[in-house]
């Protein structure tokens, strides 16, 4: 005789209708900390900021003295100044690393939920495609932002605290915007385009490799065009045909460091947000599809 | 007052028409679910899937209208959702996850916390029976494991009407009939509807009380298993003592040569047909002048299958 009778209970509790999005996220982040390879590219992001840090208190240490000749050496050599071109370079190392994390957690994102029929189980549940677009997006954006806002932050934190002055506080939160905005021009793209690559492809494989041919080819053309331009003296806008190169050279107006390409700010900026609206599009059109079939 | 109390009607197809591309998966197809078992029969291609993507709002129907709890789909889809629990036919599983992680999730998704999703999960993962396998990882999952699983997930949001197609596809004979009797557990112990699309008749005349039948996206047969497997008039099963008399006549032979119409079934069973204005009681005086015993006599019923092949032919 069973000692229990095997039923459920209904479900009586509160019912949430908001922000279902997070509980997508909440869960791809999940399934990402499985991976080994997320905490080998996550340590590697570490040391790049253990160095980063070791630079921004060497400095400091340097500095406390003005008058020394450590003071004099790093004033005249440049070397560990801590200043936009830090954030800026910190920025586009580690960029390349949230690219990794970016390829390797959004290209399955999509295909993989397709692949494995649950994405079909998904929709059959309360849950619109908006929330699972934006569920799948914040995951790679929020991993991004974390990678590269959040040291940016941390550093400037850490200058202010070893040399707290109202001129280091000024000078130190000019950096953030820049920093922040540089982020996201290389962040929301890069997300958008994988995630749209996800959603086309039928696999993992297929969406990572061709984000990875996208970017190689979009650096081909600019080397080709730009040999063109240099050679003809033609309209340099046709560096801003290079995704990178544009968001390169809008970091580099953003941190006021000298700029590489003769590129208006206007036809950089037109070049990220055409690729990131193209990708947003196929992403938003190939989600939507997999909810309501018209 | 709902739409749904005012209505009365779970599920409500009215001349619904779905296309993909030029091709008509779904032609004018109407029918209401009430309420207890419906079971969606068709031969591959009829288009049972097609419909009951439609019910969830996964297809637009091109003409006519499908409401779901008084609903109108896709447009209220999300509403009716929550009163839906989908079992797909293919398989569905996060194979890095273990099952009580993926039913939890689930249970977000529909809108549960995290406590309560995961409280549900267990109990929804005992229902099925695979309560034992719950923090095992999905990839190590056997067919039967998967479908149960997919069950599970289906009733974590407690569910009113419950859309099934093929849920004993890939099964074994055990384990299809395990999971047909989970099915008739959740209709009558949680008093969930429940739209069981098959292609196999007994699985549909196990589970099920009425019968909608599909053949080429239209509907040609809709009625109770009662109703479609009613007795025939003038028609009776006949099983005699002996096969034959003392002299070697069959007693089919000796019907026949009386004008009525045999067929021979299993088991030495006699299909017979009654001439116009024969009454059963000529059976007997025939059997007696034969020789022979009647030892079981009752009104032939249509079986399923032949209901089935009736509403393929006139389709």
């Amino acid at each position: 005789m069973p000692v229990h009778r095997r039923t459920y209970r209904s479900y009586e509790g509160d019912i949430r209708r908001h922000f279902r999005w997070a509980i997508i996220t909440a869960q791809d982040l999940r399934v990402l900390f499985k991976f080994r390879i997320v905490y080998l590219l996550l340590i590697v992001a570490g040391f790049h900021i253990f160095f980063r840090v070791m630079h921004v208190v060497s400095y400091n240490i340097a500095m406390q003295d003005p008058n020394s000749v450590v003071a004099m050496l790093v004033r005249e050599a440049n070397l560990l100044a801590v200043d936009g071109a830090l954030f800026l370079g910190f920025l586009r190392i580690q960029w390349l690393l949230v690219f990794l994390i970016i390829l390797f957690a959004g290209s399955g994102a999509i295909c993989n939920d397709v692949r494995n029929n649950l994405i079909e189980v998904l929709f059959a549940k309360p849950l619109s495609w908006r929330d699972y677009a934006l569920g799948k997006f914040v995951t790679l954006a929020g991993v991004g932002l974390v990678l590269t806002v959040v040291p940016v932050l941390a550093l400037i934190l850490l200058h202010n605290l070893m040399a707290p002055s109202w001129d280091t506080f000024n000078e130190s939160v000019a950096w953030i915007w820049p920093s922040v905005a540089f982020s996201l021009l290389y962040i929301v793209p890069a997300a958008l385009t994988v995630l749209a690559a996800s959603a086309l492809l039928p696999q993992q494989n297929y969406a990572g490799a061709c984000v990875v041919a996208l970017v190689m080819l979009s650096g081909a053309i600019h080397q080709i065009v730009s040999t063109l331009v240099d050679a003809h003296h033609m309209w340099a806008g046709f560096h801003a045909l290079s995704v990178p190169t544009a968001i390169n050279h809008l970091g580099e107006r953003l941190f006021h460091e000298p700029v590489e390409y003769e590129l208006t700010a206007a036809q950089a900026l037109a070049s990220v947000l055409v690729a990131a609206v193209a990708a947003g599009a196929v992403y938003v059109w190939r989600v939507r599809r997999c909810e309501v079939l018209r | 007052m709902t739409q749904q109390a005012a209505g009365g009607d779970i599920l409500r197809l009215q001349d619904v028409t779905v296309r993909y591309g030029a091709f008509e998966a779904l032609s004018r197809v109407s029918f209401d679910v009430s309420g207890g078992r419906v079971g969606l029969l068709g031969p591959n291609g009829a288009g049972k899937s097609t419909l009951i993507r439609t019910i969830l709002g996964f297809n637009r129907a091109a003409r006519g209208a499908v409401r779901v709890f008084g609903l109108p789909m896709p447009q209220k889809a999300l509403e009716a959702r929550r009163r839906l629990g989908y079992v797909p036919e293919r398989e569905a599983a996060a194979h890095t996850v273990s099952g009580v992680s993926f039913l939890t999730y689930m249970g977000q998704i529909a809108g549960m916390s995290r406590v309560d999703a995961m409280e549900r999960g267990h109990e929804a993962l005992n229902f099925v029976g695979i309560g034992d396998q719950r923090y095992r990882r999905m990839e190590t999952y056997s067919t039967g494991m998967l479908q149960r699983f997919k069950m599970a997930q289906a009733l974590i949001h407690d569910p009113k009407l419950l859309l099934l197609d093929e849920p004993s596809n890939g099964l074994d004979p055990e384990g299809r009939m395990e999971m047909l009797e989970l099915i008739r557990d959740v209709a009558r112990l949680r008093n969930v509807s429940v739209l069981l699309s098959s292609h196999l008749l007994p699985d549909v005349q196990h589970v099920c009380e009425r019968i909608v039948i599909l053949n080429k996206g239209r509907l040609v047969q809709d009625g109770s298993v009662e109703e479609l497997t009613a007795p025939r008039e003038r028609q009776y099963e006949v099983r005699t003592r002996d096969h034959a008399n003392a002299a070697g006549i069959p007693f089919q032979e000796t019907l026949e040569s009386a004008g009525f119409a045999c067929r021979a079934e299993r088991d030495g069973l006699l299909r017979v047909t009654l001439p116009e204005g024969e009454s059963p009681q000529r059976l007997f005086v025939l059997a007696s002048e034969h020789g022979t015993q009647i030892r079981h006599f009752a009104p032939a019923r249509t079986s399923l299958a032949e209901a089935f092949l009736q509403a393929m032919g006139a389709s």
